[in-house]
């Protein structure tokens, strides 16, 4: 089995009463995780404590062997990391260059040469490096967004923790940031926090699914999938018993939990999966 | 990667330092103390001192709401977990903002002075009236800096400044005579209002310090970070840290 690079256990934080993260068992090895979940799930809060960038109230966890539980830990631990938010804000009157620069110093790179070369480095990874003299406020929302990936890239850490980094993307530019969220999962560990599956179907080798705080899968995009099977299928009439149901195309509904007798079964999607694995109890395939 | 020391962080970070502060909101409030200074040198008004203490300080609460902003951070979330610690990068910050209104205070008081007879200047306790002014930027300090705290704002600065000119008015009216905060120079009560006043500039600015560091544990209850759980694991948490960490 592969070495884990990033290990949690019972990690737990409430918000005013509410379990934001419940509990939450995680191994996580190179390659792209794809963290799952609706609205509320818990992702960016489990997101933040991995990034050290919050504390949770239970549990521990470690970072390429690094224990952010202590001062020295937790900045051990912030060396070997980078972390793009959910809504990353920058200064708007800093050049694109300007702020992965500051970026760097805050990540210790003091000497100006290997600093600058960094920085045009990772603006060069993400496809910025005709605009790096353009001041942020004159950039467009997906060029902010590759920015603040540049400087999550800084440093070319071990950890990579992305907070739904194609949200107000367009599908062209969320293309081109799935590429280079592939390039970036070589030879490093990324979390990837999304809602769209097909991040997921095309990046991942693993996939969390989280819901109310909780884990409720943990296994391949394969596994997924297959939790699915023999649980979709097509009718003509909306189902009552379905946990969930859509009219499609061609006027037929799609159904997704357990079929009648008789069914027309269809082949799942790693979105069926998906839909079968929120709430309810753990599915087949977890882990934690 | 080569880590350095503390003391080239500081050097390299000094001039992203500077472009980053909110420049135009820091000098809008400095901008409008010193107006606020030379309207007796402007008007050729010819004042006694406890009116020129009073546009001092009227002036140096100007100055207090440009300080609120000292901690906006529009890039918060983004540089929210690296290296160099947060009480590094807010220090810096108040060093530049600190010597930069310190040049500030100096035009504020060379305001007044130009407009303000000899002997009105020569009663005029100029180092006193400079302890209340550090005290009330002082106390935006703290504000913003619990702000940042304790929240997730990024911009704490609009708030602090909304409820700072407050804070002075409700102390005028609430505390008792012998108390009072705002008294004319001569006064008897003066000594132990600028013990007073000493007393909340180095309360604010350990407020303000005891802010700067990143909890490793969670306050109980705290606004925007919840609480309310028992901080250590129960024993099926125990063994499950135990088994994963090892």
């Amino acid at each position: 089995m592969t070495r884990p690079t990033v290990s949690a256990a019972g990690l737990t934080l409430s918000y005013r009463g509410t379990r934001a993260v419940d509990e939450v068992t995680l191994r996580l090895t190179e390659g792209v995780t794809g963290l799952l979940g609706p609205n509320g799930a818990g992702k960016t809060t489990l997101l933040r404590i991995l990034a050290t960038a919050t504390v949770p109230d239970n549990g521990a966890f470690t970072v390429l062997g690094h224990d952010p539980s202590t001062v020295t830990g937790r900045q051990d631990a912030r060396r070997v990391l980078g972390y793009l938010p959910q809504n990353p804000g920058f200064h708007p009157d800093f050049t694109a260059f300007e702020f992965v620069d500051y970026v760097a110093v805050l990540k210790e790179l003091t000497d100006r040469r290997t600093r600058h070369a960094e920085a045009r480095r990772v603006l060069d990874a993400v496809g910025l490096a005709d605009v790096r003299g353009k001041r942020i406020r004159k950039l467009s929302g997906g060029m902010k967004q590759r920015v603040a990936l540049a400087a999550a890239l800084v440093g070319d850490p071990g950890f990579l923790v992305l907070d739904e980094p194609t949200v107000g993307l367009d599908p062209e530019q969320r293309m081109r940031f799935r590429e280079l969220i592939a390039e970036a999962g070589e030879g490093r560990t990324v979390l990837l926090s999304t809602h769209q599956t097909e991040d997921v179907a095309m990046l991942c080798h693993r996939v969390v699914v989280m819901d109310q705080g909780r884990v409720r899968f943990d296994g391949t995009p394969a596994e997924l999938t297959a939790v699915a099977d023999g649980r979709v299928w097509r009718s003509a009439e909306r189902q009552p018993g379905a946990r969930a149901g859509w009219r499609t195309g061609t006027g037929e509904f799609r159904n997704v939990g357990d079929p009648p007798e008789g069914a027309r079964l269809v082949e799942p999607t790693l979105e069926d999966g998906y839909l079968l694995a929120l709430g309810g109890d753990p599915v087949a395939g977890v882990a934690a | 990667m080569r880590v350095r020391g503390r003391a080239a962080v500081v050097a390299a970070l000094t001039r992203p330092t500077v472009r980053s502060l909110p420049w135009r909101l820091l000098a809008g409030g400095w901008a409008l103390g010193v107006v606020v200074a030379a309207v007796p040198a402007l008007f050729s008004l010819d004042l006694p001192a406890a009116a020129l203490a009073d546009v001092v300080r009227a002036a140096a609460l100007c100055g207090a709401v440009g300080t609120a902003f000292a901690l906006d951070d529009p890039a918060r979330h983004t540089t929210g977990a690296v290296p160099v610690p947060r009480p590094l990068r807010q220090t810096l910050r108040v060093a530049v903002v600190g010597l930069a209104g310190a040049v500030w205070w100096a035009a504020v008081l060379g305001a007044v002075r130009a407009g303000a007879d000899a002997a009105s200047w020569g009663v005029l306790p100029a180092g006193a009236l400079t302890v209340e002014a550090a005290a009330l930027s002082g106390l935006a300090l703290a504000l913003a800096g619990a702000a940042v705290r304790f929240s997730a704002v990024r911009l704490p600065g609009p708030a602090v400044a909304a409820a700072l000119p407050a804070l002075p008015v409700a102390a005028a009216v609430f505390l008792p005579y012998e108390h009072a905060l705002f008294v004319p120079p001569g006064d008897p009560r003066w000594a132990d209002a600028h013990t007073l006043w000493a007393g909340i500039l180095a309360v604010t600015l350990a407020v303000w310090a005891a802010c700067g560091p990143e909890p490793r544990r969670r306050v109980r209850g705290a606004p925007g970070r919840g609480g309310g759980v028992p901080k250590r694991g129960g024993g099926r948490t125990r063994r499950a840290i135990a088994r994963n960490l090892g």
